[in-house]
């Protein structure tokens, strides 16, 4: 089965899931909300900017990209047209203004959660303020 | 080609598993234009043209996982696709119930506006005095629309929800059957007594179960049982007919 988003590299590819690991929920989301605040792009184009704006080191099921950008537009955070470069016509997808303010939130979460993680991988202080 | 023919399979698969058809044909769409940018990178990649084919087939997935993934992920976007056993089995009697309610609400509003806009029209009609020939087959009508609306209302909104929100046959079928059954028993008498006295019944036909099941010879009961299940198959048939697929790869 296809993964839906894999980290890669020195993981352990899950190739055998169904969805995400469990800690790459909201992940996919979060990233394609990026990408596509920055600039239009279509879906093979998208799958590979997630591959080299990360360094290899996540990656999309190729098909598997279209089934989360219609979730999203179907929510408003996206926005799609069909148009016509290089004798060929591709569907096109950019962020919409509820989309850039999803992605702020998203981000912010992501950077509180991260920070906390860091902090307890870290070593971070254990106060027992019931112990008198 | 292989891949061409197996993604416009996909279409009709898609729309087998309950997903609408404009849906289906956008979302094969796309993938065909995916399919074709991974062909062109790997004949720039200086692949032969079967082996380049068969790379780009491979990076795309395997079409029953994007089947059931794109079925999945549509299902999943309204609340009658992440609960459907609330949906599709809990929520059709109460509904039902509603839509009576509902009707009932109607009816009294529409007969107390057209009192304040016409005055008083003489109250309802006395079925214990003599009526006009028609006043009785009339009467039977209404009361036979009034008590069929609820499970055929509801029938036909369940086969919107379930043609629009891909959830197929199955599901609307366990929405569907509970109303039949509870139209099939449901039954209404308009009588005129002896000495001039007349009365409307509503009831549920409750019996022993071998009993009830000789209800389904009584006409009245068998349309009544079929009515929500031939609405809702309309409405499901001619939603996929509507959309159905035209897509064709050239």
């Amino acid at each position: 089965m296809l993964p839906y988003l894999k980290p890669i590299g020195n993981l352990r590819r899950m190739t055998r899931r169904r969805t995400n690991p469990d800690f790459l929920n909201g992940v996919p989301e979060l990233v394609v909300l990026k990408l596509l605040s920055g600039r239009a792009m279509y879906g093979y184009e998208l799958v590979q900017a997630v591959r080299e704006q990360s360094g290899g080191g996540l990656a999309f099921g190729e098909g598997c990209i279209y089934p989360l950008l219609h979730k999203l537009e179907a929510r408003g955070e996206l926005t799609s047209r069909r148009v016509q470069f290089g004798g060929r016509s591709r569907v096109v997808y950019r962020a919409t203004e509820k989309g850039r303010g999803q992605l702020a939130e998203a981000v912010a979460r992501w950077q509180d959660v991260a920070a906390a993680v860091t902090r307890i991988l870290q070593g971070g202080r254990h106060e027992n303020r019931s112990i008198a | 080609m292989k891949t061409e023919v197996s993604l416009e399979g996909l279409v009709g698969d898609l729309v087998r598993r309950g997903l609408p058809v404009e849906y289906a044909e956008r979302a094969v769409a796309e993938l065909e234009d995916h399919r074709q940018d991974l062909l062109a990178e790997a004949e720039r990649d200086g692949l032969p043209g079967e082996a380049a084919e068969s790379l780009a087939a491979e990076r795309l997935g395997n079409t029953k996982t994007l089947s059931r993934k794109i079925v999945r992920d549509y299902r999943r976007r309204s609340f009658a696709g992440r609960h459907p056993w609330w949906t599709f089995v809990a929520a059709p009697l109460p509904t039902m119930v509603l839509a009576w309610a509902a009707l009932i609400l109607t009816i009294w509003g529409a007969a107390e506006a057209a009192k304040l806009v016409i005055g008083d029209w003489g109250g309802p009609i006395d079925l214990c005095k003599p009526n006009p020939p028609w006043v009785h087959p009339a009467v039977c009508a209404l009361l036979f629309l009034i008590v069929n609306f609820g499970p055929t209302a509801t029938a036909c909104i369940y086969a919107w929800l379930a043609s629009r929100g891909g959830h197929g046959l199955r599901w609307l079928t366990a929405a569907c059957l509970p109303l039949a059954l509870v139209a099939a028993i449901l039954f209404f008498k308009v009588e005129s007594l002896p000495g001039g006295h007349g009365r409307v019944m509503f009831g549920l036909m409750l019996a022993e179960p071998v009993k009830m099941l000789r209800l389904f010879t009584s006409p009245l009961q068998l349309t009544q049982l079929l009515l929500p299940l031939v609405a809702a198959t309309c409405i499901y048939s001619w939603h996929q007919w509507r959309f159905r697929p035209r897509l064709r790869f050239a």
